[in-house]
């Protein structure tokens, strides 16, 4: 045993603990034990578990706490607190970790410069604007060919517009089939909608990286990109920690209410085939199809039912996992944790459980409704061997539209 | 229709109300809406094993009994939708419910209780439990279901070889963000009991039971488990979900007690699910005026006048707190124009229970005599209280309907006559620091709080202890329980203390602690105040001890991070009080021939003498003296043992009769054994005479009757009535409190004849040897668990005169197996009738 460390009652973590929307409540906690049993890391990092990290901070033991693996595997799920009986959520003290790290510039290096990236171009992936305006010009011209009406552009930075659309930088680089996918949805969905070409990023690893100064500015670039269309909502691709953060904590960054309403695609789209403005044809989508509940969509976001309802009416065959909904388990990329090397063997174990969940449902497609989740899973697909196609909810939208 | 009280739900509390008021003298209606009399209890079981484990199942059914028996208790099934009305002019609407049959739309009554209970929490809401979903997940209930009907394979893991289960505590309960901030209170004794059940069957049975903080609380609660927890793993902190693991067990994720993750499959899960209040309650509480607290419960302060509140929909709470609410109610209720009684009570205090128990008394309408031992304590309130101080009580002489006490109060004697006597001397405490910690500052958790009040410092100085009264000391560890069990009430006021010292002193403290007190309803909502008001808990998984050094510091390590060893800088270290020796209270109980428990309480742990009888008839025992009890919970009892004394003294037939007991000076050789055996010493020698039997204290149970070797006593009624039997039958002698109860719900076999006796002790060898004269090809006796016995020791001179008798019927060339001896329960028949069954005589036919 090393030396007895004394109890103190405060620590800098815990400062920064304070100044999160439920405050500095670990106190508060009574040890039932609840969320360490719900921890997928148990396995991967016995040494630490939710509860014995919240003691740490509470005691005042901020060096343990940050020097634990746990802090950058920990994927910011909340599938441990979602319902802790003291209401304490640990999303928002590994926040507080992270942020002591962050001002002390002991980030993991990627995400130290995507943010740096973000803050100077306006996107992660230093996506420049021509080649964004290039690609929106494409995506419009493919999209005319397949409905066979040359007349189809997408508008950019068109003012009084009811939506701008925002994407994640994969659909601009690795992922083109979901910017298409989506501008598709769009498109039909008949709302006068724009671009902007100020603004091509939905992500804010603010949010991952604890620092709340960085996540204002990145915030502030899409608001005032927005404020200058006058826009009524802003949507926002099947990002999960960019929706999250659009919905629950751009206001406490930006110090004010958002000047306009924020939406996801994948909801307008549910909407759209309520609707029937959307028409589709689930034969389209054959096959046993599974529903990847993204941890920052589903239990941090509340978006549960409208991907049944694309589910239900878009795929020819669909199977729930188990578990599901506020306890489905996350794919192991959250919290930015697919971005820092050094947690790849612990995401790849983690996401050994949802691999796992997978095999048991039988589907062989696994529809989810976030870029990371579906990019995670490919990767963890890959790693364990398991043939699988992943869709994002857009695309299996896209797909099955008649 | 109309009655003096309507009483709104027949479980526990109802029925043990009812009861209080029809030997009140009031006419009861009670309206369930259920068919099974008893309400939830109706699908509990017994757990006794080859002992009672006090669940409190046979209490719930003597007072069934009572109820039955009496004709001023109607019963009603009925949905009863609203209350209306004042004192005096109640009215209730009622409906037929699906089974009910047809009922009338409205009752009268003068008075309402409001009694309607609880029902298990459904573990399929909330948390991913896996109940109806994964085999092998059941609940407690499912437990007592199949324990009830003697089949664990009714069980999904019920089958014969090794398990592994799981108990999971606190489903449902302890969870403020759900809105059910609550310790449903007796889930934990309630796991280990169906834990010993189980292990009883099936001693290989590995059993883990994961927990947040054990409620191990109540009349020698603590020396029942303590034979059992070696037997269990205990884990703390509880899974919050179960998953299907790799090898098709159920995979529950914990910390080890080194700190680390693990993960382990089991074959069965247990949840120990929580009360919640019934449904529909809250709609009917509201017609009537009461308003709704913690978790939904009723607010038993709130009611207007002429409602009361009873058992478990004020909260939750075991079958004998239950009944007791019952009876605390009707008590409170008969104070209202109670029939004179000219008989005297006296009451033995120590202080303020001693005062509480006699204003209680004195408003029941029953004449009373406090003898205080306590100078300092304040008199009592009130009118119709005759005060005697003193110091000691001498000598305790007499019977019911005519105690004698000699007291001494200096050089005086004093003497005083009562009819009843009720002892009310609360209990010692004592507060002493861990051995490891006796040389850092310290002081007991009262003086603390007194410190906070600013009064001046009381008690002994200790060593080393610098306050003398002013400021409260900045940084104090309170160490909850650190040399004695953990008594409920200063558990709850440990809480409170560290509460108001932060609050009001801004003083750092520490609660140090293995286990926290969730006493009542508010007992979870007492943890949170504090923790909210900022008091620091450190769950100990190591016992603190003093660092070294010249600092005053603690050492010890927490359960949630127990590899990281920790240091508290004090300067004072409060101790809770927990019981110690108290000669006083020994010494009372020894002068009122009234025995202790195990851990050294009065009143045996014989549930039977519950709430607060004791074997001697005409005394009773209530408060800390019994068992731990916070001051709502003292002035109940006292509520209740009054309506009990005014009861018992205003019984003119008990006190006219002749002894049911009668000795025939012909055959008498006074050899005293009648003396010996009377469990409930209503027999005393005479010189030169045959021993005297008491008319008032005879509870005719039959034991000298069937000790008296020359067979010179005969009992009215009959102790045994001389079975009528045919060649080749089963003979089964049966206890009515247990044997009889136990076979009425049960297929007999075709041979069979039951012969009901006062008592399991009451039987003979001679009564065994006649059966078998008469034809008998078996007998088989019949009697109550051991500490379940009405009749106090009755059922070990039962066990021994069974030993003998086995003896007698092998001596006699009977076959092996002709004469048994089984203890039982009231709710134990499918037990019974499965024995029965597959216990065929061995060497017989």
């Amino acid at each position: 045993m090393s030396d007895p460390r004394a109890l103190k009652t405060s620590s800098e973590v815990s400062v920064r603990l304070a100044a999160e929307p439920r405050g500095n409540n670990l106190g508060q906690c009574q040890d039932c034990g609840a969320c360490l049993s719900r921890c997928p890391l148990g396995e991967s990092v016995p040494e630490m578990n939710p509860r014995k990290f919240l003691h740490l901070v509470r005691n005042g033991f901020d060096d343990l706490a940050l020097a634990s693996r746990f802090v950058w595997t920990c994927t910011l799920c909340n599938r441990c607190t979602h319902d802790c009986p003291t209401g304490i959520l640990m999303e928002e003290v590994v926040r507080a970790a992270r942020g002591v790290l962050s001002s002390r510039g002991e980030l993991p290096k990627p995400l130290a410069l995507g943010i740096t990236s973000r803050l100077e171009t306006g996107s992660v992936s230093e996506v420049p604007k021509e080649e964004y305006i290039e690609h929106a010009e494409w995506m419009a011209e493919e999209l005319g060919m397949e409905l066979d009406d040359p007349s189809i552009t997408f508008p950019m930075d068109q003012p009084g517009a009811r939506y701008l659309y925002l994407p994640n930088p994969r659909e601009l680089t690795v992922n083109p089939g979901i910017f298409s996918a989506n501008l598709k949805i769009l498109h039909l969905l008949g709302e006068p909608w724009t671009l902007s070409s100020a603004c091509s990023d939905v992500t804010n690893w603010g949010y991952f990286t604890g620092d709340d100064e960085a996540a204002r500015k990145i915030l502030s670039q899409v608001v005032e990109a927005g404020e200058k269309l006058g826009i009524e909502t802003l949507v926002v691709t099947e990002c999960g920690h960019g929706y999250k953060s659009y919905t629950y904590d751009a206001e406490r960054w930006l110090g004010r209410p958002l000047p306009f309403r924020v939406e996801v695609i994948s909801r307008l789209a549910a909407q759209g085939i309520e609707a029937g403005t959307l028409k589709v044809d689930p034969s389209k989508n054959p096959g046993l199809h599974t529903y990847h509940d993204p941890c920052n969509m589903g239990r941090k976001a509340d978006l549960l039912d409208p991907p049944r309802v694309i589910m239900n009416a878009a795929v020819s065959e669909f199977v729930e996992l188990s578990p599901n909904r506020m306890e489905s388990l996350c794919c192991g990329g959250g919290g930015g944790v697919d971005r820092v090397p050094e947690s790849h063997d612990v995401r790849n174990q983690v996401g050994g459980l949802k691999i796992d969940q997978i095999k048991r449902s039988g589907a062989d497609i696994v529809v989810t409704g976030c870029l990371s989740c579906q990019s995670t899973l490919g990767a963890l697909a890959q790693h364990h061997k398991h043939k699988l196609k992943i869709l994002t909810l857009g695309q299996t939208v896209a797909n099955a539209l008649v | 229709m109309s009655s003096d009280t309507l009483i709104i739900g027949g479980g526990a509390a109802g029925l043990s109300a009812g009861l209080t008021l029809a030997q009140g003298g009031r006419s009861v209606v009670i309206v369930d809406r259920g068919d099974a009399p008893g309400g939830q209890t109706s699908k509990w079981c017994c757990l006794a094993t080859d002992r009672c484990q006090r669940c409190g199942l046979c209490l719930l059914h003597d007072v069934q009994a009572g109820v039955g028996s009496t004709d001023s208790i109607r019963r009603i099934t009925a949905d009863v939708t609203g209350v209306t009305g004042t004192r005096g002019a109640f009215r209730a609407t009622l409906e037929a419910t699906a089974s009910g049959g047809e009922v009338d739309a409205t009752l009268e009554a003068d008075t309402v209780i409001l009694a309607t209970g609880f029902e298990p929490f459904d573990p399929r809401q909330g948390r991913p439990m896996g109940y109806g979903e994964l085999d092998g997940v059941v609940t407690t209930v499912d437990v007592n279901l199949a324990l009830r009907d003697d089949d664990l394979s009714l069980l999904p893991f019920g089958g014969g070889e090794t398990k592994r289960l799981a108990f999971l505590q606190c489903i449902g309960s302890r969870d403020p963000e759900a809105g059910r901030g609550y310790c449903s209170q007796v889930c934990c004794q309630g796991s280990l009991r169906a834990a010993r059940a189980l292990l009883h069957r099936h001693p290989d049975w590995e059993i883990t039971v994961f927990f947040m903080d054990l409620q191990i609380y109540g009349k020698t609660a603590r020396s029942r488990f303590a034979d059992l927890a070696p037997k269990l793993r205990f884990v703390q902190g509880v899974p919050a979900e179960v998953q299907l693991a790799e090898d098709g067990g159920l995979r529950l994720a914990f910390q080890d007690h080194l700190g680390n993750m693990t993960a382990e499959s089991f074959d069965g899960v247990v949840l120990a699910v929580g009360m919640v209040p019934s449904p529909g309650a809250d709609v009917l509480a509201e017609s009537v005026g009461v308003s709704r607290t913690i978790g939904g419960f009723l607010d038993g302060d709130s009611a207007p006048d002429g409602v009361y509140v009873a058992g478990t929909c004020a909260g939750p709470n075991f079958i004998e707190a239950s009944l007791l609410s019952g009876q605390n109610a009707a008590g409170l209720l008969l104070e209202q124009g109670a029939n004179p009684c000219t008989r005297r009570a006296a009451v033995i205090g120590r202080g303020d229970e001693g005062n509480v128990a006699a204003e209680a008394l004195a408003a029941a309408g029953v004449p009373v005599t406090l003898v205080q031992l306590d100078r300092a304590a304040p008199g009592p309130q009130g009118t119709g209280v005759d005060l005697v101080l003193a110091d000691s009580v001498a000598s305790v002489d007499g019977q019911l309907g005519e105690f004698r006490l000699q007291l001494t109060d200096g050089p005086a004697k004093i003497q005083v006559e009562a009819d009843a006597l009720i002892l009310a001397p609360g209990l010692a405490l004592t507060a002493d620091p861990a051995p490891a910690l006796a040389s850092l500052p310290h002081q007991s958790m009262t003086d603390f709080a007194a410190s906070l009040e600013g009064d001046a410092h009381k008690g002994d100085a200790h060593k080393g202890d610098a306050q003398e009264g002013d400021a409260p000391p900045q940084r104090v560890a309170l160490h909850l329980d650190p040399t004695g069990p953990a008594w409920r009430p200063t558990a709850a006021a440990a809480l409170d203390t560290a509460t108001r010292a932060v609050i009001e002193k801004q003083s750092e403290v520490t609660v140090v602690f293995e286990h926290m007190a969730l006493a009542g309803l508010h007992g979870q909502q007492r943890y949170d105040d504090a923790r909210r008001a900022g008091v620091r808990f450190l769950r100990q998984s190591t016992s603190p001890t003093q660092a070294p050094g010249v600092e005053a510091a603690l050492l010890l390590t927490d359960a949630a991070a127990p590899e990281i060893p920790l240091r508290l800088r004090v300067d004072m270290v409060a101790v809770t009080d927990h019981p110690g020796a108290d000669d006083t209270l020994s010494t009372l109980a020894q002068r009122c021939s009234v025995g202790l428990d195990r851990e050294g309480l009065a009143q045996r742990g014989n549930v039977r003498l519950f709430p607060m009888h004791t074997e001697r008839p005409g005394i009773w025992v209530l408060g800390n003296a019994r068992q731990e009890a916070g001051s709502p919970t003292v002035r109940a009892e006292a509520t209740s043992v009054a309506a009990q004394v005014h009861a018992q003294l205003t019984d003119d037939l008990r006190f006219s009769r002749e002894a049911p007991a009668q000795i025939d000076r012909a055959h008498c050789v006074h050899c005293l054994t009648c003396v010996r055996v009377c469990p409930h010493f209503a027999i005393t020698p005479r010189p030169e005479s045959t021993p005297l039997v008491s008319a008032t204290a005879c509870e005719q149970c039959g034991a000298c009757v069937a000790a008296c070797p020359g067979s010179a006593i005969t009992l009215t009624p009959e102790a045994i009535p001389t079975p009528g039997v045919d060649d080749g039958q089963t003979v089964l002698f049966a206890c009515k409190n247990s044997g009889v109860p136990a076979l009425g719900g049960t297929k007999l076999p075709k041979d069979a004849t039951v012969v009901e006796m006062a008592c399991g002790g009451a039987v003979s060898e001679l009564d065994m040897l006649r059966a078998f004269q008469a034809g008998a090809r078996r007998v088989i006796l019949l009697s109550c668990h051991a500490e379940s016995c009405a009749h106090g020791d009755n059922h070990l001179h039962c066990t021994e005169r069974a030993q003998i008798l086995a003896d007698t019927a092998q001596r006699v060339g009977l076959p092996a197996g002709a004469f048994e001896h089984w203890t039982v329960a009231p709710a134990e028949g499918s037990r019974v009738a499965h024995d029965l069954a597959v216990s065929p005589l061995k060497g017989g036919a």
